[in-house]
């Protein structure tokens, strides 16, 4: 039962709101029970037999399970917004029979009883008006009582049908999550003993968490980090305009630092959706600390059985990672003019800090910092394949071949083929110390070479001495691209 | 093999790998649509228990709403990982897809030995 102080203290608007979220709720629930249908409805055009019918059937019953949560839902939201309406009179009604005890010099006790006051107890009728406000009172507590008891039976009603499929522990706790430069496997097996349900939570509730820990499937980490992303953008468009209309200079830099930055996100949010004739996007990694670092997929790595990664050099950061994705496109054009067109993946590496031009070029600790990232996020590539394990060609243009040359000298980076295009140099005095066969390292530079670039970093990969294959620069990304769809793997 | 059973083969690669990618992705994508209604409500009032805690925690009302939210919490996030199954499943009937597609191609156009 209320009781009349319950009922004084309650806040209806509480409900109010509350219905309104359920509201908004069960719409969208109902609309993603259409979306199944007409997501899938353009498979049917084409697709036929049993396995078609397998797939409708199931889309039916997804749909039908949506339709009917939001058929349950959104009676919850007309039940509260009634409660709230209800109790919102009452207590009108309530604070009117207050005003008028008091304008009676009528005493309200905690309980809500109505008794004469002391100064009014010898007024004459004060007792009789009493039990009239007593009486109302009493009637007022018992609407708001009935309202509140019809109301917990009718949400008592509309809990879901549990059904023998439903996860009771969908949520992990963060601080079980592994922590990053944990061995890609060990992620792997982490991930693998999470339920469905757990791994579908943790892509909303710790998207920072996942997105970029090698180990995780492309799919999962590219969800969490188109999640990242849109939070991203936001926080640095708010960043710029807090900077405000007049910015001291040190201001006005940070605020070109973040507009660059948010430059990139933005060529990235643009290559993320599906578009015709274009391998889909997947973003496997998305920082935005220091000079930020992203890793585009284009195909799903997964799933290809050829996989190109692609790691630029000078001047790569987030804000220039639309030239990455533009090579990373080409190079997927490149992929399609071969047999092996729809098992290709290429992946643009913006993964780590690079040198910001070519005196700072000189310093190998760009490489250093990179080499262990680059060689887990293979590892990683490695661990959530789907199928017999792709082929894995590196690709390092400029510092990047550097890079490569680093990681397979100092943290094991063993892929099947390694392409080195405009190297300044690697610290592998020839090919055969790369850690694999040298018939499967492959070098070129497209330009002259006055300034003694190739050497910045040691050995001139394109050297004779090196021995690494030479490569044309005519036609260079289909060279590429036939190199990694018929290399083989390498034991 | 016979021929009925070329014809069979025929009709189930029919479907291309992208355009299956590509509903499979969506599909994924509409997964997360319903993920994200949940996370909104959290964040809503609803999912807010100190709200329910408050002045109106003595109705028996505020009481059942939050629960029936964590019910209706589970259940939602059951639905949208069916939902985002059936998106892995048919991408992965792509991957499967275009791999046999293409042996199936390569079957057709390399020299009969």
């Amino acid at each position: 039962m209320v009781t009349f102080q319950q009922l004084r203290a309650a806040d209806p608007d509480v409900w109010h709101q509350q219905a309104a979220a359920w509201r908004a709720l069960a719409t969208s629930v109902d609309q993603q029970g259409s979306a199944v249908i007409s997501t899938f409805q353009p498979l049917l055009e084409e697709w036929v037999g049993d396995d078609a019918n397998t797939a409708t059937a199931r889309a039916s019953r997804l749909r039908g399970e949506l339709f009917a949560a939001a058929d349950r839902i959104g009676p919850v939201a007309d039940a509260l917004q009634r409660h709230a309406e209800t109790i919102a009179a009452a207590q009108a009604r309530l604070s009117r029979s207050l005003i008028g005890a008091a304008q009676l010099g009528l005493a309200v006790r905690p309980d809500g009883s109505v008794a004469p006051s002391p100064q009014g107890l010898f007024q004459p009728g004060a007792p009789a008006r009493a039990r009239v406000l007593n009486a109302e009172i009493a009637t007022i507590i018992g609407i708001a009582t009935d309202s509140d008891t019809s109301t917990a039976a009718a949400l008592r009603g509309l809990a879901p049908v549990i059904g023998p499929s439903a996860d009771p522990t969908p949520t992990v706790a963060a601080a079980s999550v592994p922590v990053r430069n944990t061995a890609p496997t060990s992620v792997a097996a982490w991930w693998n003993g999470l339920s469905d349900g757990q791994r579908e939570s943790l892509v909303f509730t710790h998207p920072e968490l996942i997105g970029n820990l090698d180990g995780v499937p492309a799919t999962f980490r590219d969800r969490a980090n188109r999640a990242s992303l849109a939070v991203a953008r936001a926080s640095m468009t708010h960043r710029i305009a807090a900077l405000g209309p007049t910015p001291t200079p040190a201001q006005t830099a940070a605020a070109a630092a973040l507009r660059a930055q948010l430059a990139g996100l933005d060529a990235i949010a643009h290559r993320l959706p599906n578009m015709p004739d274009r391998a889909p996007a997947y973003l496997l990694g998305l920082d935005t600390v220091g000079n930020g670092r992203a890793v585009i997929a284009l195909g799903n790595p997964d799933q290809a059985s050829h996989v190109l990664t692609y790691v630029p050099g000078i001047d790569s950061r987030l804000a220039t990672v639309d030239e990455a994705l533009t090579r990373g496109d080409t190079l997927m054009g490149a992929m399609g003019r071969t047999p092996q067109a729809y098992h290709t993946s290429v992946i643009a590496w913006v993964g780590y800090d690079a040198p910001p031009n070519m005196d700072a070029a000189h310093d190998s600790l760009y490489a250093d910092r990179a080499t262990s990232d680059l060689t887990s996020f293979q590892q990683g590539l490695h661990a959530t394949h789907i199928g017999p394990p792709a082929t894995q060609t590196v690709l390092g243009d400029d510092y990047g071949s550097t890079v490569i040359g680093d990681a397979t000298m100092s943290t094991g980076l063993r892929p099947d083929a390694i392409v080195f295009t405009n190297s300044p140099g690697v610290i592998a005095q020839n090919a055969g110390q790369l850690g694999i066969d040298p018939s499967r390292v492959w070098a070129e530079r497209d330009m002259p070479d006055p300034t003694g670039w190739a050497m910045y970093q040691g050995v001139d990969p394109t050297s004779a001495a090196f021995g690494a294959r030479p490569l044309s620069p005519i036609a260079l990304d289909d060279t590429i691209a036939q190199i990694t769809t018929t290399i083989t793997p390498n034991h | 093999l016979g021929e009925s059973e070329v014809v069979q083969v025929s009709a189930k690669v029919v479907v291309s790998p992208e355009q299956l990618a590509k509903v499979a992705s969506d599909m994924v994508a509409v997964a997360d649509q319903v993920h994200g209604a949940v996370i909104a409500t959290d964040s809503s009032s609803v999912g807010d228990s100190a709200a329910s805690a408050g002045a109106n925690s003595g109705f028996a009302t505020s009481q059942l709403a939050e629960a029936l939210w964590s019910g209706w919490r589970s259940e939602l996030l059951d639905d949208a990982t069916k939902v985002a199954r059936f998106g892995d499943d048919l991408g992965a009937d792509g991957g499967t897809w275009s791999r046999t597609e293409s042996l199936v191609t390569r079957s057709f156009t390399q020299p009969v030995r």
